[in-house]
């Protein structure tokens, strides 16, 4: 486990994004805390997607500062997010369909051989092979055949594609852009047990989702934005609150009645 | 018996046909490559011209010696293919447009550095860089199986070369998985230039003459065959082999025509009825593909 600055695995000031004429973030304050599910919240247009392709590399912010453990930290692409740990599913999944399931987990950072091939940057096929089977038995959503490529896959298998392969590289943080929005009750309670399962082996996990319902299931604390600013934060541990009541707030804190 | 293309052998038997698929085979490779990553390069023919003309005035006009012509002809399609690479991966333009508009210029140039005629005049030892025998086989031939081998090899197994398939199959997603995408495009469209220019050098060595209507078939020949052998007009699919089998394929029609004695214009009618049939494969490939995703 790290330690962060006040136990603040991930952390960003007055983080500013302008698309054009748009302000889609303003003076963004956000906080992962050390061993915490977290959930962002908030209406469409907020800024969530936005906040966690900077954090993830994605796109860069206009201004303001990102700290990661404690140390600022430049994340200006996506291998400089890989590098600190962090791992991101986005809301299109960003699967490869004409792939099957092993080179999706290991685009980009194929192993490479150690045997003869290694002078020409051959890939370890066979230790991918081994690794992402193993890691399948894991994850209860099944695949018939490894060979199979992604496009022939359900919802459900591709949400579990895009899980496993965030779960493998993901050494500190997990982001998830709506993981439960395509899926069925059965498919989506599976997804956020996974989620329960992951903050073991993980530091921090940042959750988007639109519904609030599977938001107070798992998550420790919500972060809402809204119109591209911080609106504020509830603990969901809160034992003051009832269910009903969290969610309440929360919905009011979305809409800017709060 | 005249020679009718520059790139065909008028033989029948399958030395003359590996003959006359040696010369796309050199470029096959990595325009395989490129497909992969969901480019294409309709410029490649001319690259071939204008190099295997370049060469013969580097040693002709300047009277550069032979290596020396040749490596400045190879890095001048490096050169050429890199340009246009940028412009279409930097510079986001499509490939289509910028290939095209390429082959035309390129092409221009044939004519502006050989005035139309073709060349001739060079050391009598320039043949033997396509005819030098190995084993009682024209180098060219050994040279194109070699280059066949070695993308395939790549092509499959090399980390690098495997990520156009990644490019090929969702470019975005590729990006974000951390795949340096331009940079990769950039080098296709520069190993295809580049290829063609090797291509272009053995075919003026093989007739010891560089013809101004050098290569004006062969891009079409190779995209062919390229889209019979499986790679998608999409991208993400494809292996050299088969490419290298699309080219055979081409090569047996063609010998279909000499052999059943058939007007052999009509071989290009052939050929053109052939890609288009493969497209409308490939496009309802693609079609049931995206609607297995759907259900």
């Amino acid at each position: 486990m790290a330690q962060g600055d006040n136990g603040k695995i991930l952390e960003t000031k007055k983080i500013t994004k302008l698309f054009g004429p748009v302000v889609a973030l303003k003076n963004v304050d956000f906080e992962l805390k050390n061993g915490e599910i977290l959930g962002l919240l908030g209406d469409n247009g907020a800024g969530k997607s936005t906040l966690i392709k900077i954090l993830s590399g994605a796109i860069t912010a206009n201004s303001g500062e990102i700290y990661f453990e404690g140390d600022k930290v430049d994340i200006r692409q996506p291998r400089d997010s890989f590098e600190l740990g962090i791992e991101t599913i986005y809301q299109d999944l960003a699967l490869f369909d004409n792939l099957d399931f092993t080179k999706n987990i290991f685009v980009g950072r194929e192993y490479k051989s150690k045997g003869p091939g290694r002078i020409f940057a051959f890939a370890d096929t066979k230790r991918m092979r081994n690794e992402a089977s193993s890691r399948i038995k894991n994850i209860s959503i099944n695949l018939p055949t490894l060979e199979q490529k992604v496009e022939t896959m359900s919802g459900g298998q591709r949400q579990a594609v895009a899980i496993t392969r965030s779960i493998f590289w993901g050494k500190k943080v997990i982001i998830m852009d709506e993981p439960t929005a395509a899926l069925g009750v059965q498919e989506s309670k599976k997804v956020l047990e996974l989620i329960k399962e992951t903050i073991n082996y993980v530091d921090g996990i940042i959750l988007i989702t639109h519904n609030i319902e599977h938001v107070l299931r798992v998550a420790d604390r919500v972060i809402v934005l809204r119109h591209g600013e911080r609106a504020g934060d509830i603990n969901c541990a809160d034992k003051s609150c009832t269910k009903e009541e969290l969610h309440h707030k929360i919905v009011s804190m979305i809409t800017g009645a709060l | 018996m005249t020679i009718i293309f520059p790139n065909f052998s008028s033989s029948n038997n399958a030395f003359g046909m590996l003959y006359a698929i040696s010369v796309n085979s050199i470029i096959a490779g990595a325009m395989t490559v490129l497909f992969v990553s969901g480019g294409f390069d309709m410029a490649a023919g001319a690259t071939l011209g204008y190099c295997g003309m370049f060469v013969g005035y580097l040693m002709v006009d300047i009277g550069l010696s032979i290596p020396l012509a040749i490596l400045i002809t190879i890095l001048i399609g490096a050169v050429i293919g890199s340009i246009m690479g940028y412009i279409i991966s930097y510079l986001n333009i499509n490939p289509f447009v910028v290939t095209l508009a390429g082959w035309f210029i390129i092409e221009s140039f044939i004519y502006i550095i050989g005035g139309g005629t073709n060349k001739v005049g060079f050391d009598s030892s320039f043949a033997l860089i396509s005819s030098f025998k190995i084993l009682n086989i024209p180098f060219i031939i050994i040279f194109a199986i070699l280059c066949l081998i070695i993308f395939e090899v790549l092509l499959r197994k090399n980390v690098y070369f495997r990520q156009n398939y990644a490019i090929g199959g969702n470019e975005q997603a590729a990006m974000l998985a951390g795949i340096r995408v331009k940079r990769v495009k950039l080098l296709n469209y520069t190993m295809v230039s580049a290829m063609a220019a090797v291509a272009g050098i053995f075919l003026t060595s093989r007739f010891m003459a560089a013809y101004s209507s050098a290569g004006s078939e062969n891009a079409f020949q190779i995209i062919t065959a390229v889209i019979i052998g499986g790679a998608s007009l999409k991208g993400g699919r494809g292996s050299v082999l088969g490419t290298f089998l699309g080219l055979v394929l081409m090569a047996l029609v063609y010998n279909a025509f000499i052999f059943f004695k058939m007007d052999i214009l009509w071989n290009r009618i052939a050929i053109g009825t052939i890609l288009i049939l493969a497209v409308i494969i490939d496009v309802n490939l693609q079609k049931e593909r995206t609607v297995k995703l759907k259900t």
